[in-house]
């Protein structure tokens, strides 16, 4: 009987055996992170920069693991975005070293620091194939308490995200435990916990995303993998190849090689453009996303082998990647294309170069290039992306006369490097009566995003559309982000009016939601509120530019670098650039144009920033205003125009 | 015999471990401990709602200090959807607490005396009507994480600009929405653990925290609010704060000039038979900890040394090259 009660009572306790599982998941949770805890150091640093951007850069402790028993340290370089003086490594033990950078790894970022002492303990990796998604996964930091680690815990989401880089969790990662690990349930090291996007490079991109659900730790084995060449000083940069495949969407198909950078691994390897990437390193690869998930994980100075398919060919290539290629120089025929978008071929408006002044004239049509045809003003100026400048072409041009006949006259042309100033004048193109009554709204009015209604009132933005509106002709977009404290709507409208009117632009004026300054989270606001203007407009896509003015700069900045086919022009007025420009990319040309007060105290800065931008062949015009205004001065607002105008010269 | 130790052991270990409730059962018992405020606010970033909890069957309930108590009376609605006009029996601006009278019997309460300590890594449930979801009988929102870190909130005034300054939990489940502050965080199982706090972004790291203020912390201040024996604290009128009383010169250190917001505390001269100079201090160290806190600027350690008390020793760590120095001043008696 005695024996039967207590069988009973087992039995009972088997319906809470749910429960001992938390309890166990509980014990399992703080196990793992005292496996993990001698291996984490906290970091501080000294001195630096409070602003990166639009980000205040922290000051509190971060966190790193040791990765070698000589002293060596593992971390996120988003750590040291403040570029400090002095940086102090603190060990569990509480003794505390001064740490020098020895190397940086600029594909996965990631810093590796040195103290000297000897005796530590390094971080044990998981294996990458181990890892399953779903398994629990710890994220560690020894930001708040130096006895023990501070833990967010959260399952592996995915494997191999950030082109095979790193592993995803829902573990809340933050600025709190970048650099510190990304532990399984026995304490082992998944990853190092890092700020990282997908689709964008730098130190911070990724830390909008901090505590959402979704973050990255780049993998320790990885990191081992690559310690040697970092301890012998070596920064590791992502390897690049140099070619461009048709359609970067994540759908594409094979992998076709769509352009190749003069210069590059790729070019002297001898690939041709078309040639098919079908294997690198003896694995098969049958989409461009494959072949990038391979190649995110290499670096500068890698070897790898292409199995190319030229045809009915199939070959072996091996080539050396590269951390840097050249950068790529726009080559410009030095004219100004029509915008009559029905016609077949490139007519032209204006020529703009003396070099062809006589050769080209008003009003022929391009209609071929070389030996392809051309149909039209994007086909044109993609297959110039293809030449270098100093090349020369021969175009087939269908003259004014000869209209109707259809005789193809063949001139030969000298093409230039891509102009940086503005022409001296381009004639507006006057927008004629439409043919059928205008249903679009016109004249200034508040909109609101699709989708964003149910957001705060603050969330709409203004929209001018000139009153003589014309659907059948394309119109340039201003994306106007107010600098902070002031949406200076009625200066913008009072001084911008007329010019749109002449030189068919449209506005848009987005509003920050607290108007003391935008937000990285606004980002996406400017972008719905631009494509909005766009599908409801005739807009032309080559002319949509930002404009901003002062600490909105940097705002303007990053969404022009970060929405690269949506925003093809920049207007930035008393402001230097204080985001590090990506590389110039062929695909999505950014022209760029500053305006500085004569006696601003930016001047300098801004000289440089143009300096700089022409050097890395950015088209980058600027303006300086000799009379000093306190709103847009007439002048100014011409001389824009004439910028916003000819932004899709060829 | 032997069969029945095994059985016996088996039944040792499991109820051991078996402490704890199934978590449905666990949350529908903690649900009718817990209240939903409407109060004052509705102005542009301020809720006019919060959550609270119960500590006594008589009514009384304890949740943050805030504008929403600024109006006369805070409603509260039970987990049942029984609504009462509470009043504010007393406030402790120090520990940013408030307790709220209602006049009801025989409620379900937390027991203060029952709350409890976890570490890092402990499962942790937070109840609270953040974004005001529940309405009427309605339950509050559940939200799960762990315990990221049992820290100190505020060692150095200025850090964070909240008002309580005591040790705190961290978790990482995301407490910081509006409403939130004054519900509770328990254990997996049930157990009392803290109060969440109010909507914050530290200054160390630029992220927003989701902390809650362990009870134990707390408790005595309930507790003689609610015996109204509580004698106000005040912080404002018991500011006795010395007057700076050295400067990193009083010791012979000259540092570069203060040119940026984070100027590094780089020593461009030592001055003769100072304290600094005995102390073989020289040009070019970095001073890298005073006192045990982080130089990270000039105007950090001119506040270490106005702060320091005559008759202490000010500790310094200085960097040299690679290597770490400390060195110790008595501070002189003025």
């Amino acid at each position: 009987m005695k024996y039967l009660s207590l069988i009973v009572l087992l039995f009972t306790n088997v319906a809470y055996s749910q429960d001992a599982l938390e309890q166990q998941t509980q014990q399992a949770f703080q196990r793992a992170a005292s496996v993990a805890e001698p291996s984490i150091v906290r970091i501080q640093t000294i001195g630096g920069v409070d602003l990166i951007g639009k980000l205040l850069t922290s000051t509190g402790p971060t966190t790193g693991v040791v990765v070698r028993e000589d002293g060596y340290i593992i971390t996120s370089s988003f750590n040291f975005i403040s570029k400090p003086a002095s940086i102090i490594v603190t060990l569990p033990n509480q003794e505390r070293f001064a740490a020098t950078v020895v190397a940086q790894d600029d594909s996965k970022m990631l810093t590796l620091l040195k103290i000297d002492t000897k005796g530590l303990r390094p971080l044990e990796p998981t294996s990458k194939a181990s890892i399953e998604v779903g398994q629990w996964s710890l994220a560690l930091g020894r930001t708040f308490d130096m006895k023990f680690p501070n833990i967010s815990v959260g399952i592996v989401s995915a494997k191999d995200r950030i082109w095979g880089r790193a592993v995803q969790s829902d573990a809340k990662i933050s600025p709190v435990n970048y650099g510190g690990p990304l532990v399984d349930i026995h304490g082992h090291g998944i990853g190092i916990l890092a700020p990282l996007s997908p689709d964008r490079q730098g130190v911070s991109a990724g830390v909008e995303w901090y505590d959402s659900g979704i973050g990255f730790a780049v993998y320790l084995e990885d990191i081992y993998a690559s310690l040697d060449r970092m301890i012998e000083g070596e920064t590791l940069k992502a390897g690049l190849l140099g070619v461009s495949f048709e359609d970067n969407g994540p759908l594409s198909g094979e992998a076709v090689i769509l352009k190749i950078r003069p210069e590059s691994p790729a070019d002297q390897a001898g690939l041709l453009v078309d040639d098919v990437v079908v294997g690198i390193n003896e694995l098969p690869i049958s989409r461009t996303p494959e072949l990038k998930h391979i190649l995110g994980s290499k670096y500068a100075g890698d070897t790898v082998v292409l199995k190319i398919k030229r045809g009915a060919e199939v070959f072996e290539k091996s080539m050396i990647l590269v951390g840097e290629l050249r950068a790529y120089e726009f080559a410009a025929l030095g004219i100004l294309p029509g915008r009559d978008f029905e016609a077949k071929g490139v007519s032209i408006r204006q020529v703009l170069s003396e070099t062809v002044e006589g050769v080209l004239k008003p009003g022929d049509v391009i209609v071929r290039l070389n030996e392809t045809e051309v149909n039209n003003r994007a086909e044109l100026a993609e297959q110039l992306t293809n030449i270098e400048p100093e090349a020369t072409v021969e175009l087939g041009l269908l003259r004014n006369a000869q209209l109707d006949e259809g005789k193809i006259e063949t001139v030969s042309v000298k093409l230039q490097a891509f102009p940086h100033a503005r022409p001296d004048n381009v004639e507006p193109q006057t927008a004629s009566t439409p043919k059928d009554p205008v249903t679009a709204k016109t004249g200034r009015f508040n909109q609101q995003v699709p989708g964003e209604e149910q957001t705060s009132e603050e969330k709409n933005f203004w929209c001018y559309v000139p009153e003589n509106y014309n659907p059948s002709v394309s119109y340039s977009l201003v994306v106007w982000i107010h600098p902070k404290g002031d949406t200076r709507e009625s200066d913008v409208l009072a001084g911008w009016k007329e010019l749109c009117q002449e030189r068919n632009i449209i506005l848009v004026g987005p509003r920050a939601e607290d108007v003391s300054g935008w937000a990285l989270n606004e980002q996406e606001h400017v972008r719905l509120a631009s494509t909005w203007a766009i599908e409801n407009f005739t807009i032309d896509p080559s002319r949509v530019a930002l404009m901003a003015q002062d600490d909105s700069g940097v705002f303007a900045s990053e969404l022009a670098f970060k929405y690269r086919e949506l925003f093809r022009g920049m207007i930035l007025i008393d402001s230097p650039l204080r985001v590090a420009p990506p590389d110039n990319d062929p695909d999505t040309k950014l022209l760029i144009c500053f305006v500085t007060k004569e006696g601003s105290t930016f001047k300098e800065a801004i000289e440089k920033t143009v300096t700089a931008l022409q050097k890395r062949f950015f088209p980058t015009d600027h303006i300086i205003e000799t009379e000093p205004t306190q709103s847009f001065h007439p002048e100014t607002v011409h001389e824009l125009g004439i910028w916003i105008d000819a932004m899709d010269r060829l | 015999m032997k069969h029945l130790c095994w059985i016996l052991m088996c039944y040792l270990i499991s109820t051991s471990m078996l402490q704890a409730e199934s978590i449905p059962n666990v949350i529908d018992g903690v649900q009718p401990k817990v209240v939903k405020l409407f109060g004052a606010g509705g102005l542009k970033n301020l809720a006019g709602y919060g959550s609270g909890f119960l500590v006594s069957a008589d009514g009384h309930i304890v949740t943050v200090w805030s504008h929403l108590l600024d109006s006369d009376v805070v409603t509260v609605v039970l987990s049942d959807g029984q609504r009462f006009y509470g009043e504010v029996l007393g406030t402790d601006s120090r520990l940013d607490l408030a307790i709220i009278k209602i006049d009801s019997q025989n409620l379900p309460h937390f027991d203060l005396k029952q709350a409890v300590s976890v570490g890092p890594g402990a499962r942790v449930l937070a109840f609270s009507n953040m974004f005001k979801v529940a309405t009427g009988d309605e339950p509050l929102t559940v939200v799960h994480g762990v315990v990221s870190s049992k820290t100190e909130l505020s060692a150095k005034r200025g850090r964070y600009k909240v008002p309580y300054s005591g040790p705190v939990y961290l978790t990482d489940a995301i407490t910081n929405n509006s409403g939130a502050a004054g519900g509770v965080l328990t254990t997996y199982d049930g157990k009392l653990l803290a109060m969440l706090g109010r909507e914050l972004q530290s200054e160390e790291s630029n992220t927003w925290i989701n902390y809650a203020m362990p009870i134990p912390e707390l408790q005595g201040a309930i507790e003689d609010i609610i015996a109204g024996k509580f004698t106000r604290r005040d912080p404002l009128t018991s500011t006795n704060k010395p007057e700076a009383m050295f400067s990193t010169l009083d010791f012979g250190i000259v540092l570069v000039p203060n040119v940026v917001f984070r100027t590094p505390a780089y020593i461009e001269a030592i001055q003769d038979d100072s304290p600094a100079a005995k102390q073989g201090l020289k040009p070019d160290d970095l001073i890298v900890f005073a006192n045990g806190e982080l130089v990270n600027s000039i105007q950090n350690l001119e506040q270490v040394f106005a702060q320091a008390i005559p008759g202490d020793d000010l500790q310094l760590i200085i960097r040299r090259n690679e290597e770490l120095i400390t060195v110790t001043f008595p501070i002189p008696r003025k």
